[in-house]
């Protein structure tokens, strides 16, 4: 009797747990666009105001950022100040691909990013601004997207989760 | 001391698996998918049907050998 209390807590629990946790992605998207929005901004800046080179002005965008988007840009430089010969548009498309595999990002945003690092460290200044620019505007579009996703979905997981724990454990009780 | 010769379980879960899909079926219809809502509507009746076409099999055969029929 006991034991099958508590098989269906854990049931019910786990289920809910995995509810939340889709409602938690939904979540951080919107967030995440947003810093990475910021982080490039604050490279802008680096680049245009600061006449900074490329590993100074990623290394001092990683500090002023935090999670993941800092993790971005701190492997970006590391990928570039190593001496194995990568371009910085390699070393980011690197730091990409570690960066898309625990993120909430689609592969919408994503791509934005791997279009953004092609033109990274190969054009001059100017076109460099332009192209983060891009790189923004595709963000910012996302992000509209992102948030009107999060309202409709992140309840609606959370919910669905507790419930289907519930109809598990009274299908199996 | 129990009056009913039903299992009274079998109750308890009908009426718990109607209130949860009476309340999945609002939560997907406000967020606007009504498709799925109808769905798990469907699925719930259809889950509930199962459990209760046991019991009147079991009631007919109850009924069969009272009366002796064939």
């Amino acid at each position: 009797m006991f034991l099958k209390l508590i098989g269906g807590a854990m049931v019910i629990l786990s289920c809910s747990m995995i509810g939340f946790i889709i409602a938690a992605s939904y979540k951080q998207r919107p967030d995440t666009l947003r810093n990475l929005q910021a982080a490039l901004s604050m490279m802008e800046s680096e680049i245009n105001y600061g006449q900074t080179p490329m590993p100074e002005a990623l290394s001092r965008v990683a500090k002023n950022c935090e999670g993941e988007v800092s993790e971005l840009f701190r492997k970006t430089k590391t990928h570039i100040i190593s001496h194995s010969g990568f371009t910085p548009s390699e070393g980011w498309e690197m730091a990409l691909k570690d960066f898309s595999m625990n993120t909430a990002l689609k592969q919408v945003d994503i791509e934005i990013l791997s279009a953004f690092g092609k033109y990274l460290g190969s054009t001059d200044r100017d076109d460099q601004i332009k192209k983060i620019e891009l790189a923004i505007a595709g963000l910012k579009q996302q992000e509209t997207i992102a948030l009107e996703e999060k309202i409709k979905n992140e309840k609606l997981w959370k919910y669905l989760g507790v419930l289907s724990g519930i109809m598990f454990f009274l299908l199996l009780y | 001391m129990r009056c009913l010769l039903v299992d009274v379980d079998i109750l308890f879960k009908i009426a718990g698996i109607g209130i949860v899909v009476s309340i999945l079926s609002k939560v997907l219809d406000e967020a606007g998918r009504k498709e799925q809502a109808q769905m798990t509507t469907l699925v719930g009746v259809v889950v509930v049907l199962m459990m209760v076409i046991q019991l009147v099999a079991e009631l007919f055969s109850k009924v069969k050998t009272m009366f002796q029929l064939y």
